[in-house]
């Protein structure tokens, strides 16, 4: 009798053993990005990307849905990769290899999880969030806001906080419709970007949602990249800068370099200077390091910082100017000074543009004070707006060049 | 070893894997409410406050090396004051395990099951630990034995791995005119370490006494540390204004790190496989315990009393499913365990003491 009981629980362990929450992988429809659009602008503009596309008016009519309440605010685009067309698959003669890659399924309300739920109505995918890689958001979404935006995103248990996060120029959707070269899918592409910021400076290395969240609920301003894109090309160099969780402007590629080095996430990138006493000469150097040490100076109840950024690089390239061999410290010297007039000028001329034009703290210099200064915080705190505008901020560059290449 | 026997190594073992629970899962998450960036020296301070009062516990064990907290009850309070301690003691025990069993099937269906129902969870997770308990203490201690380095090892490659995401700078200012909230928030840490009082419990089953509050310390003192070592990773990488509102940090945390181009991305498929193991051994512990004064409350024969068990499941599957609100699932199980840990924390050290003078004067007597 023993045996018989528990051989029949072998049996059954067996027999029964599953999952209740099973999906089979191929009725996954692994989202791999997300763009998020305002829907009032596009509605407006037309999309043009659909403009291209067979049968856009019913394609639209898809895009709609019926609302519990209110009226429709954003543009949720979802891209799906095509399996069957996807490069692996039809080089190894599996697939048919003809059609489109992705597919980005679009759908206009306002709540994402009701926008994510009515693009279940439209295929016979179940959709899946936890490979997203990417969240790209239009400039008139982002300007609108993103609390309400990652809401869905932080409650959601799919979703990741290392899902990185890009403002686009325009259309967000239109870059998850860009055609790569090399990948099959945008979102993958793009998402990948970021992983070259220890060579370009200009693009910012960790841009997730987790430190969007992070920064949003904090109560701090920050810095975004931007992505815009061609037909089969995304750049992803500049930056949005958001105070709170609206985005108020630009900074450009250099500006963003400036920002990076006194924010302390520079990982990697170059520097270009005229070589004094010469014309039209200039000399690079690869940074293969950058620190900023801020100190908050609290002198009758005035309040200032003092910025050391601290360099470290090789020399790299000179032009229309060549040593031959005749490298030597002196110059050296002379071109660590031009680097660090140009690092300061860089960082003061990026810092007026973010204390009077944006008023806008992307450095994180509350941060600073909030932890280093918390008795000036405690009595000041509430005028931030006022007093981080008004703040002095000194910036004095230290630039050793270190190594330089095979030539000297 | 002989069967009915613990090594006093056993106790760390033991004592771990009881204080270790559902608090793996969303931490002391009011701590960092009250003492906000201080958070971590509010663990520190709750648990230095468990080694003081788990010595005590331990102490009063070692009066009665032979009897397990309710017999002491019994013996020392008297059969109707012991008794009614007994009650007390299984009811706020039993309502610990079965708000535990929710919490956790809560978590499990966020993260891993979201369609399967909550009472298949909690069933049969409540049927795994029942069935270690109905073998006793030797078969929980044998399994917690084996899980115990995988499930710490574990523990510490979240700490260590999600730290490079952190911000220190979230830390500070230390201590700047917070010290009172810190003190209020190291009481909520205290009671996570609710799990010490299983020493009373077991200790009657260590076969060589030498060494075991050695061992027993060791055993207070590695939650400890990684409590404090979560605390600080959650609030380096969440900051403390969200630490604040998430539900489960520690298994949010789990989910923020990632690994570029290796063999493995995601490091929470097999975390939430040992979290599921770490929340066994606690309500596994605590059931045992829930046996043991159940069985001393009702004078159930020595013969019969494995199959007590059997009997408090279907109280403690109801009393976890009853509850329709997931938040108010919360604000039960802290209010619960506030209660068991003070009550516990005033009871325990006058029993000690009686018990002391008792044993004193027996000794002069002789």
């Amino acid at each position: 009798m023993r045996r018989i009981l528990l051989s029949f629980l072998v049996i059954s362990l067996v027999l029964i053993t599953g999952c209740w929450d099973w999906i089979d992988i191929e009725k996954r429809g692994y989202v791999l990005g997300l763009a998020i659009d305002d829907y009032e602008s596009i509605s407006q503009e037309g999309s043009s990307s659909d403009q291209k596309e067979k049968g856009p008016e019913d394609k639209k009519k898809f895009e709609q849905m019926e609302l519990h309440q209110g009226q429709p605010i954003y543009a949720l685009t979802a891209q799906i990769p095509v399996i069957k067309n996807s490069s692996i698959i039809s080089s190894n003669s599996v697939g048919n290899g003809q059609g489109p890659a992705t597919w980005e399924i679009t759908q206009a309300g306002n709540s994402f999880i009701g926008m994510n739920r009515q693009m279940q109505s439209r295929t016979n995918l179940s959709l899946y969030y936890e490979h997203l890689q990417v969240i790209i958001i239009s400039e008139n979404a982002a300007r609108k806001g993103l609390e309400n935006i990652i809401d869905f995103f932080v409650r959601d248990p799919e979703m990741r906080r290392r899902v990185r996060i890009f403002i686009s120029k325009g259309e967000a959707k239109k870059i998850l419709q860009v055609k790569p070269f090399i990948d099959d899918h945008a979102a993958l592409y793009i998402s990948s970007i970021p992983e070259n910021a220890r060579k370009s400076s200009r693009i910012i290395a960790k841009t997730d949602l987790g430190e969007v969240i992070k920064f949003v609920h904090g109560g701090y301003d920050f810095v975004l990249p931007m992505a815009e894109s061609t037909e089969n090309e995304i750049n992803a160099s500049g930056g949005a800068i958001f105070k709170g969780d609206k985005m108020v402007g630009w900074v450009s590629e250099v500006e963003l370099e400036a920002i990076k080095m006194m924010r302390n996430i520079y990982i990697g990138g170059v520097l270009t200077v005229a070589i004094p006493d010469t014309e039209n000469a200039t000399a690079t150097l690869e940074i293969t390091k950058s620190k900023c040490k801020i100190k908050p100076v609290i002198e009758k109840d005035k309040l200032s910082f003092d910025l050391t950024i601290n360099i470290t690089g090789n020399y790299a390239e000179e032009v229309n100017y060549h040593t031959h061999g005749q490298l030597n410290e002196e110059f050296l010297k002379k071109l660590q000074k031009a680097y660090e007039r140009e690092v300061e000028m860089m960082c003061r001329r990026t810092m007026e543009k973010l204390q009077k034009e944006y008023e806008a703290d992307a450095i994180q210099l509350k941060k600073i004070v909030q932890k280093e200064e918390p008795e000036f915080w405690k009595i000041n705190g509430k005028n931030w707006n006022e007093i981080y505008p008004a703040s002095e901020i000194r910036i004095n560059a230290n630039v050793n060049i270190n190594l330089v290449g095979l030539k000297k | 070893m002989r069967k009915d026997s613990l090594k006093p190594i056993q106790m760390m073992t033991l004592t771990v894997g009881a204080i270790f629970g559902v608090d793996i899962l969303y931490g002391p998450r009011a701590v960092a409410s009250l003492a906000k960036q201080d958070a971590w020296i509010s663990v520190l301070i709750g648990g230095i406050l468990a080694i003081i009062i788990g010595s005590v516990y331990y102490f009063l064990a070692s009066l009665y090396p032979d009897k397990d907290l309710p017999e002491i009850f019994v013996l020392v309070g008297g059969r109707f004051f012991g008794k009614i301690l007994i009650l007390l003691n299984s009811f706020n025990t039993m309502v610990y395990i079965a708000l535990s069993l929710r919490i956790f099937a809560q978590a499990l269906l966020m993260f891993l099951l979201d369609r399967t129902p909550i009472y298949v969870i909690v069933i049969l997770m409540a049927l795994v630990s029942a069935y270690s308990v109905y073998k006793g203490i030797y078969t929980i201690s044998g399994v917690i034995d084996i899980i115990f380095p995988v499930c710490k090892l574990t523990i510490i490659s979240v700490i260590i791995l999600s730290l490079p995401q952190g911000d220190i700078s979230a830390l500070k200012p230390i201590l700047f005119e917070n010290f009172g909230n810190v003190l209020k928030g190291s009481m909520a840490s205290y009671y996570i370490f609710t799990g010490f009082s299983t020493i009373t419990y077991t200790y009657r089953y260590t076969e060589n006494k030498k060494g075991t509050y050695k061992w027993y310390l060791a055993g207070l003192i590695i939650p400890l540390i990684l409590f404090v070592g979560l605390k600080i990773a959650t609030l380096m990488v969440f900051g403390q204004e969200d630490v604040k509102s998430l539900v489960f940090p520690t298994l949010t945390l789990t989910k923020s790190v990632e690994f570029t181009a290796t063999f493995i991305e995601r490091m929470e498929s097999t975390a939430a496989i040992l979290w599921i193991i770490i929340v066994y051994e606690a309500i596994s512990m605590f059931l045992f315990i829930s046996v043991r004064n159940i069985n001393v409350l009702f004078n159930v024969p020595s013969d019969k009393s494995k199959y007590t068990v059997w009997l408090l499941l279907p109280i403690i599957i109801f009393t976890a499913v009853i509850i329709k609100s997931g938040l108010k699932v919360f604000e039960f199980f802290e209010y619960n365990r506030a209660v068991m840990m003070i009550s516990g924390s005033a009871v325990v050290p006058v029993l000690t003491l009686l018990s002391y003078i008792k044993k004193k004067r027996s000794r002069n007597r002789i």
